[in-house]
C-alpha cells in the first residue's frame, strides 16, 4: 500500500472502520513510514479532542429552572398588555402631534393673513392722505402770504 | 414514565413536572450535539436552553410518528446551523466595516482559537488541535457535519442517524466517509 492510499484511509483506521486485511496493510504501511506515522499520531489525537469536549457535557440540575423561568416570563400576560398599552399610547400621541400641527399652522397662518391686511391699509392711507391731505404741510402746496395781497 | 406519557402530559395539562424530567432526561445528549457545532462550551449551555423552549412550544405539533429523542435531535442540529449561520452573517457585517471589529474578532463562535484558549484544563498542544479541529469541521459541508457530529459527539449508529437526517443508510454512509476524508485534508493542510 503507498502513501496516498494510506493516508486517504487513515482516519477509518483510526476510528477501526476497516476489515482485517485493510487494516494490517495501513498498520504495515505506518509502521515503516514515517510521514505516514507522524499523520497518524496527529489524527489520532481528534476523538481524545472530542472526548475531552463530551465529557465539558455534564449535567446542569439548575438547567430545568431556567428554562421553565423563560417560559413563564414568555407567556406572562402582562408583557401583552404592556405591548398593547404601548400601541395605544403612540396612536394618542401620533394623533395629538397632528391635532397640534394642525392647530400651530392654522395660528401662524391668521397671523400672516393679518400682517398682510395691516400692510395693504397701510398703504391705502398713504396715497388717500397724498391726494387728499387732511393736514397743511403739503409741500405740493404754494405757500400764501396774507401780507404780499394787501401790498398789490 | 415513557416519552409519550410525558408529552401528552405536558401538552394536555401544560405539566411543567413532566417537561422538567424529559429535560434532566435529555439534556445532556443535547448539549453534546450542540458542542459538536460550536466554538465553546458556554455558547452549548445557551443553546441547550433554547433547544428546550423550541421544543416546549414545538411538542403539540409531535405525532409520535417517531421517537422523541429523533425529534429533539432535529431541533438541536436545527438551532446549532442557525445560530451558526446568524454569527456568520453578523462577522460579515463586522467586516464590512460595521459593528465592532475587536469584540467579533476575538468573539469564540466566529474564532476557534479565541474559544479554544478560553477554555481551562487544555494544554497548548490540545489548544491548538482543538482549534484546528473545530476549524476543519466548519469547513465541511452542512450534511457531512451533521453526520459526522451525531456519529462522534452522539456515538449513534448509522441507521439513527439516517432517521435524524431523513436520509438512507448508505447515504450517511457515504457522508461519512466524506467527511472524514475531508477533515483528514483540512488538518493536515492546516499544519503544512
Amino acid at each position: 500500500m503507498n502513501c496516498k492510499t494510506t493516508q486517504k484511509l487513515m482516519l477509518q483506521y483510526i476510528d477501526g472502520e476497516l476489515n482485517e486485511l485493510l487494516a494490517g496493510e495501513v498498520k504495515g504501511h505506518i509502521s515503516g513510514c514515517s510521514e505516514c506515522y507522524q499523520q497518524f499520531v496527529r489524527l489520532s489525537r481528534i476523538q481524545g479532542v472530542i472526548d475531552a469536549e463530551k465529557a465539558e457535557c455534564q449535567f446542569d440540575p439548575y438547567l430545568s429552572a431556567r428554562v421553565l423561568a423563560r417560559l413563564s416570563h414568555r407567556n406572562q400576560p402582562h408583557s401583552v398588555l404592556l405591548s398593547s398599552r404601548r400601541y395605544v399610547l403612540a396612536v394618542a400621541f401620533s394623533v395629538a402631534a397632528v391635532f397640534v400641527g394642525v392647530l400651530l399652522g392654522g395660528f401662524f397662518s391668521k397671523v400672516d393673513i393679518n400682517l398682510m391686511q395691516i400692510q395693504s391699509d397701510n398703504s391705502i392711507e398713504l396715497l388717500a392722505e397724498e391726494y387728499f391731505p387732511t393736514t397743511n404741510d403739503n409741500f405740493y402746496d404754494i405757500p400764501f402770504n396774507e401780507n404780499d395781497n394787501e401790498n398789490q | 414514565m415513557d416519552d409519550s406519557t410525558l408529552v401528552r402530559r405536558i401538552v394536555d395539562e401544560n405539566d411543567h413536572k413532566a417537561f422538567s424530567e424529559i429535560m434532566d432526561k435529555y439534556q445532556r445528549m443535547v448539549m453534546a450535539t450542540c458542542r459538536g457545532f460550536v466554538a465553546s462550551h458556554s455558547e452549548a449551555q445557551d443553546l441547550t436552553q433554547d433547544v428546550f423552549i423550541e421544543l416546549y412550544e414545538s411538542l403539540s405539533g409531535f405525532r409520535h410518528e417517531s421517537k422523541l429523542s429523533t425529534w429533539i435531535y432535529r431541533i438541536a442540529v436545527n438551532k446549532s446551523l442557525n445560530y451558526l449561520r446568524k454569527k456568520k452573517r453578523e462577522s460579515l457585517f463586522v467586516s464590512f466595516g460595521f459593528g465592532t471589529k475587536d469584540r467579533s474578532e476575538l468573539s469564540p463562535a466566529t474564532h476557534p482559537i479565541a474559544a479554544a484558549s478560553a477554555e481551562p484544563g487544555f494544554g497548548l498542544e490540545e489548544l491548538e488541535m482543538k482549534a484546528m479541529l473545530k476549524n476543519a469541521m466548519r469547513k465541511l459541508p452542512e450534511n457531512q457535519r451533521i453526520a459526522f457530529i451525531l456519529s462522534k459527539y452522539q456515538d449513534l449508529s448509522y441507521r439513527e442517524i439516517a432517521e435524524v437526517m431523513e436520509v438512507s443508510v448508505a447515504s450517511v454512509e457515504s457522508l461519512l466517509f466524506r467527511a472524514k476524508t475531508n477533515l483528514r485534508k483540512f488538518l493536515i493542510d492546516s499544519k503544512k
